[in-house]
């Protein structure tokens, strides 16, 4: 990890070799993630991070094979160089946006975090280690991964020219800005911009011990203020009453055993309930609080501008009906995840859901407790297809 | 409408509470967003104080409102709080019964380490300005218009009431700047300015101060040590409860006036023990034209009893510790550019 604290060094003063794109999921970059795997999992300090160890768990070379198996197409190389700039406030990001990078086959620029998360330091050393290996000092001159000040402006914009894809993860205001800056003239953007998630349950089936942990997963874990993090359920089925009342006490139990609030947090809960009683009024049913743990509150009517009421840290907006059909008209581009909970078939009603209903936003159905696991399909881009280009050969 | 004197002088718990659910009464019926607050949640939960900056909050028509004071605003947006003539006078005299407890009623010269100016912007140092001019006489400015000390009126002040009583007033912050500025009255004048016989109250402000890390006992004892000041009296007090303020009492504790009542939260919203920090809860009986009668205040304090200070005093009595502090959440949507 380099870290530049000057503004006013520029490209001139890091050393960049020409790019060299190789072929996706190649065995050196498969064998290097494998071996980051079995680093990080040997480090002592890793346990301290749950974060570090699904990282960790992820990248090892026996889920990278299985997640080979969807690429079919045996001419696809990498682009060239990637330059991945991360978010500030999710430590392990930049390593599944770089690992994306390497397994695409392209050289790599990991802006980090400019906050100095342990975590951070922990993936990066372990990763400067494996560089010094013999037999992987050519894949390291291939990456790096800098910290940079974000008023170094010009540096952005130096690396933006050198870059055949950028990623940027960050506020709308933040893409804005790096779409503003030039590229060449082939660059690929893949933006991941704010998104908003919802989960639909399905009463039907029966209630689940264990759910309650997958859903506070979803959620908790990343303060309910990851994009893929569900802020609104939607109920359906016969049994939504019982349901209900079983699922929320059994996350009840869970987040007062393991979740602690800030003050901040409590107070930012607290005023946002009620500017919803204000703002929302007459579309409000009811409003639960489990002490400051849970707070829900239950619609009759959905508000086009759902998306817009963002609250986190354990905040759920409610919405029950017979036809989840009925919510067609809250979904727009900004939705990312639909988490779900069902009998077998319910996944396939979700799916004509989103594609008979024409839909432009829902990028991935996946069940309670699987939110947060990043794949190699994201925001509805296959990444790996998107970062390498396919050699047309007839 | 309250009797502030039967309050002040009856003190039964009984009495404050049957008051105090009237005016929550008044507010639920007069105020639409209290209202409908009240309607989902339930009745008698603190309001935040967030949402003064948020919404215009009024329990009595629009017409009837005189005056509109505004919090400093450092932190974004301004909370606006809408007083009638009712509210002004009930503020006015229910500090008059808290202040002259603990300074006496005679009025006394009085040296306001302020610009007159202050008095035009309706915040917390109008308040405060308007709230202690009462005590006062021959009321005097530090600072002129341009906000720069004007060392001979303070010389001439100092020279005019040497040995009487007096009393110097200014927000926190304001007192804490002047002190270095009266080292340079010392060096023009070639002697030393001593107050003996002066009563330092202030109080607000104070959430500026904060990034300096002053400590209350080492303040107070700089202006014993500069200029023999020994008598002085912090207050703490809400543009939103505006009145009914918290003294520091001769042992350097808040104390809580017959017209309030205060409370720690944890953040499960469960009511502090005594001697356990928590997120104030201020109530008061005063706010009649818009509903800050019970608030939640975005600060950190410990009580640490009732009517059992050292100093005698009734009341509740605690310390504030300074705002909640600002901690980032998790999540995305925030990227290093």
């Amino acid at each position: 990890m380099q870290r530049i604290e000057r503004t006013d060094i520029l490209l001139a003063d890091m050393f960049l070799e020409k790019p060299k794109p190789i072929h996706i999921y190649s065995g050196l970059v498969v064998g290097f993630l494998g071996e980051l795997s079995k680093t990080l999992m040997a480090d002592g300090e890793t346990k301290k991070y749950p974060d570090v160890v699904t990282f960790a768990f992820w990248c090892r070379e026996s889920n990278l094979n299985r997640l080979e198996a969807w690429h079919h197409n045996k001419n696809c190389i990498g682009r060239g160089r990637v330059l991945h700039i991360c978010p500030s406030n999710v430590p392990t990001v930049f390593a599944y946006s770089f690992a994306w990078g390497l397994l695409s086959g392209n050289s790599n620029i990991v802006k980090l975090p400019s906050r100095l998360y342990p975590q951070v330091k922990i993936i990066c050393d372990a990763i400067e280690k494996l560089f010094k290996r013999d037999c992987y000092i050519a894949l390291g001159k291939q990456n790096e991964l800098i910290q940079y000040d974000k008023e170094n402006t010009t540096l952005t914009e130096e690396l933006s020219l050198l870059a055949d894809v950028r990623i940027v993860w960050g506020s709308d205001k933040t893409i804005a800005h790096i779409r503003s800056v030039p590229t060449k003239p082939r660059c690929v953007d893949v933006m991941f911009p704010d998104r908003y998630s919802l989960c639909i349950i399905d009463t039907n089936a029966p209630f689940a011990t264990g759910l309650a942990q997958k859903f506070y997963n979803d959620t908790y874990t990343m303060d309910q203020n990851a994009c893929s993090s569900p802020r609104l359920i939607v109920w359906t089925g016969n049994r939504v009453k019982e349901f209900k009342k079983y699922f929320w006490d059994s996350l009840d139990i869970l987040v007062r055993a393991k979740y602690t609030l800030t003050q901040k947090q409590v107070s930012d809960k607290y005023t946002k309930l009620r500017v919803d009683a204000i703002e929302l009024d007459e579309l409000i049913n009811s409003i639960s609080v489990h002490g400051t743990s849970i707070y829900r509150v239950n619609l009759s009517e959905l508000p086009e501008n759902i998306d817009s009421l963002k609250a986190d840290s354990g905040y759920f907006y409610e919405y029950e009906t017979n036809d989840i059909n009925s919510t067609v008209s809250i979904v727009n581009e900004k939705y990312q995840t639909l988490t779900y909970y069902g009998n077998g078939d319910f996944k396939n009603v979700l799916t004509s859901f989103v594609i008979n209903n024409s839909l432009t936003g829902i990028d991935r159905i996946v069940p309670i407790g699987q939110a947060l696991s990043m794949g190699v399909l994201w925001d509805g881009y296959d990444i790996i297809r998107t970062l390498s280009r396919i050699v047309d050969v007839k | 409408m309250i009797d502030i004197n039967q309050i002040w002088e009856n003190r039964s718990r009984s009495l404050w509470e049957e008051t105090f659910a009237r005016l929550d009464q008044h507010h639920v019926e007069s105020c639409p967003e209290y209202a409908k607050i009240n309607h989902h949640l339930g009745s008698f939960h603190p309001l935040p104080v967030r949402l003064f900056k948020q919404y215009d909050l009024r329990s009595v028509p629009e017409s009837e409102i005189t005056k509109t004071m505004y919090s400093s605003g450092t932190t974004g947006s301004q909370s606006k709080i809408f007083l009638d003539k009712t509210t002004a006078k009930l503020q006015a005299k229910a500090l008059n019964k808290i202040v002259s407890s603990y300074i006496g009623n005679k009025r006394m010269p009085m040296l306001i380490i302020d610009s007159p100016k202050s008095l035009e912007y309706n915040t917390a140092a109008t308040a405060g300005i308007l709230g202690f001019s009462p005590f006062g006489k021959d009321i005097t400015y530090a600072l002129g218009f341009d906000s720069i000390m004007k060392y001979d009126t303070i010389i001439e002040f100092h020279r005019r009431y040497m040995g009487e009583s007096i009393i110097i007033f200014g927000l926190t912050y304001n007192i804490f700047q002047f002190l270095p500025l009266l080292e340079g009255l010392r060096s023009s004048y070639g002697k030393d300015i001593t107050f003996e016989n002066a009563i330092l109250v202030h109080g607000g402000g104070w959430k500026k101060l904060e990034k300096y890390f002053v400590d209350n006992n080492a303040f107070k004892k700089r202006w014993e040590d500069h200029l023999h000041i020994t008598k002085i009296h912090n207050y703490y007090g809400m543009i939103e409860q505006t009145g009914s303020i918290f003294m520091e009492c001769e042992k350097g504790y808040l104390h809580c006036s017959p017209f309030s009542d205060v409370f720690t939260k944890r953040t499960d919203m469960t009511n502090c023990n005594y001697g356990e920090s928590g997120i104030l809860r201020l109530m008061s009986l005063l706010p009649y034209s818009y509903p800050g009668h019970n608030i939640l205040t975005e600060d950190i304090g410990t009580i640490y009893g009732d009517g059992n200070c050292l100093c005698g005093r009734p009341g509740k009595f605690f310390h504030i510790h300074g705002r909640i502090p600002n901690a980032e959440i998790r999540g995305c949507g925030n990227a290093t550019h």
